[in-house]
């Protein structure tokens, strides 16, 4: 009988170890990012989310566990939530190459390597921008449709990208190709930059550099290597984790066409959450507000990301708005009246005051001694009962 | 600014804009003025059974914009009375302009009101109409 109650008991403690032990693995290896906000048809907004874990793999979600807070109140109403690899709308990509002379040879052909692999994967809706920097940050070309050959444009990165200098210039670069990418009309815009972390010989500082990204709202994914000593790895990871992006180290120079398909991967492999504030249309006020996705895990347990955004109000000012829309009541006011206005003077011009048949309703002349629709159009014909199937005779 | 049109019927009577058929056309014909002078000469004019107004306004049913024609020149109504199976309708012809007392003639008569028949001659100022029925 003992032995019964401990086989029982721990049966129980099982169970529950079984129920508890994966929702507590879950929770912690749950990772929510929100890589970038499009908030230009502001109250109405675009979040696209990655949801991975701590590996950086993506993990499946249902999109009844998201939900969206602007300023800590919870936003009402639906919220659509879409995977990123089936939109057909496509992304403006911009690649940054580091072509400086310390990374002649192995690195700079794996970082084109990488590129050209990138080109093989995009989908034909998508645009992509190169850039390297070397002596000068340059293009190698700029919003190449990826539904035209794409044969031409691999030779050109081979040809085009040439190792020289020695001060690189990765702000610089990020800049050029954040501006670059401001002028595509995709919604979504991504920076993809292979690198060491060296900077050298930038006009722009780390600040500055950031103060565009954050006015812009672009991620930038960063694919770390060293091909001589340490190199600055923490700034790439510092560059992705404050833009949205992701940081991904390629340990070997070899490894980084693999990275890149990892980040291609992470790139796409996102959530696309769609919602409307509850604030009215011309609500925005061109001011940083507070942004918050939460993931509930399935053990119950949330996770949460939050970034800030513009609130970019519309180009069309408020009080010009409720002029206009008062011009318009008025309008239709006026003409609802002159219609009236109209319908009196023609019935007062035919002898027409308020007289009405008291049998069919229409409007009579004040001189008609009867009503002439009645006395000259026929009855209406009565409505025929529905026949009733006829019992069946016993 | 179709919706600020007048609706007026096939015979040009002015309708009210909540009539979907011209009550004056429902009714049956029952004879015709014909203009027998002047630049309108040979123009017919539809007489439908009941009152029907003569004149220049644009509540006539009978609307004849021809100099010397008033605004409601006269009235000429037909009544039908009961005699056989459907009766037998009555012409008759009143004078709308009380102070012009010689504006209306039927065959060359001054008239206030008067029962016509047909091919009666029917005068309105300088106008000149003959009567058909039908």
């Amino acid at each position: 009988m003992k032995n019964k109650h401990i086989a029982l008991g721990l049966a129980v403690l099982l169970l529950l170890a079984a129920g508890v032990v994966p929702a507590q693995v879950l929770s912690r290896d749950m990772h929510v990012r929100l890589n970038q906000i499009i908030s230009l048809g502001y109250p109405r907004m675009t979040a696209y989310v990655s949801v991975t874990d701590e590996n950086g793999r993506p993990i499946e979600v249902r999109p009844e566990q998201f939900a969206v807070y602007i300023d800590d109140v919870r936003v009402r109403g639906s919220i659509d939530v879409k995977a990123a690899s089936l939109s057909t709308e496509g992304t403006a990509y911009a690649v940054i190459i580091s072509a400086n002379g310390m990374n002649s040879g192995p690195p700079l052909f794996n970082q084109q390597f990488a590129a050209k692999q990138l080109l093989d994967v995009l989908s034909p809706s998508d645009v992509v921008s190169v850039f390297f920097h070397g002596s000068e940050v340059k293009p190698v070309f700029e919003y190449q449709p990826m539904e035209a050959q794409k044969g031409p444009l691999r030779a050109v990165i081979d040809k085009e990208i040439e190792a020289k200098g020695s001060q690189p210039q990765i702000y610089d670069a990020i800049v050029k190709a954040a501006g670059n990418l401001e002028k595509s009309n995709k919604a979504r815009k991504v920076i993809i930059l292979m690198s060491d972390g060296r900077d050298a010989k930038s006009n722009y500082t780390q600040e500055e550099m950031f103060q565009v990204i954050e006015q812009v709202n672009i991620p930038v994914y960063c694919i770390g290597f060293t091909a001589f000593g340490e190199g600055s790895l923490d700034i790439l990871e510092t560059i992705a984790r404050y833009t949205g992006g992701h940081y991904t180290l390629a340990r070997d120079v070899k490894d980084i066409p693999d990275a890149m398909m990892k980040t291609y991967d992470q790139i796409n492999r996102v959530y696309v959450v769609s919602f409307k504030d509850n604030k009215l249309f011309f609500a925005g006020d061109d001011k940083p507000h507070l942004l918050k996705i939460t993931v509930e895990g399935h053990s119950g347990t949330v996770q949460s990301y939050d970034r800030k955004f513009i609130a970019v109000s519309s180009p069309v000012p408020i009080w010009l708005i409720a002029v206009a829309a008062l011009v318009v009541v008025l309008i239709v006011a006026l003409v609802v009246f002159l219609f009236i206005l109209r319908r009196r003077g023609v019935r007062r011009t035919i002898g027409i005051s308020n007289r009405k048949c008291e049998v069919c309703g229409r409007r009579m002349k004040d001189d008609w001694d009867e009503c002439l629709f009645c006395r000259w159009l026929p009855p209406p014909a009565p409505k025929k009962k529905p026949e009733l199937a006829e019992a069946p005779k016993p | 600014m179709a919706l600020f049109r007048r609706k007026v019927c096939k015979e040009g009577h002015l309708m009210d804009p909540s009539w979907k058929i011209c009550p004056v056309c429902l009714a049956p014909i029952c004879g015709w003025l014909v203009v027998m002078n002047g630049q309108f000469k040979n123009r017919v004019y539809t007489i439908h059974e009941g009152k029907n107004k003569i004149g220049s306004g644009v509540e006539c049913e009978l609307r004849m914009l021809i100099p010397g024609v008033l605004r409601h020149h006269a009235t000429l109504s037909s009544e039908r009375v009961a005699s056989g199976a459907k009766g037998v309708l009555h012409y008759k012809l009143i004078n709308q302009a009380a102070a012009e007392a010689e504006s209306v003639q039927v065959n060359n008569v001054p008239v206030q009101t008067q029962e016509i028949i047909d091919g009666d001659i029917i005068r309105l100022g300088d106008l000149e109409l003959k009567f058909k029925c039908l």
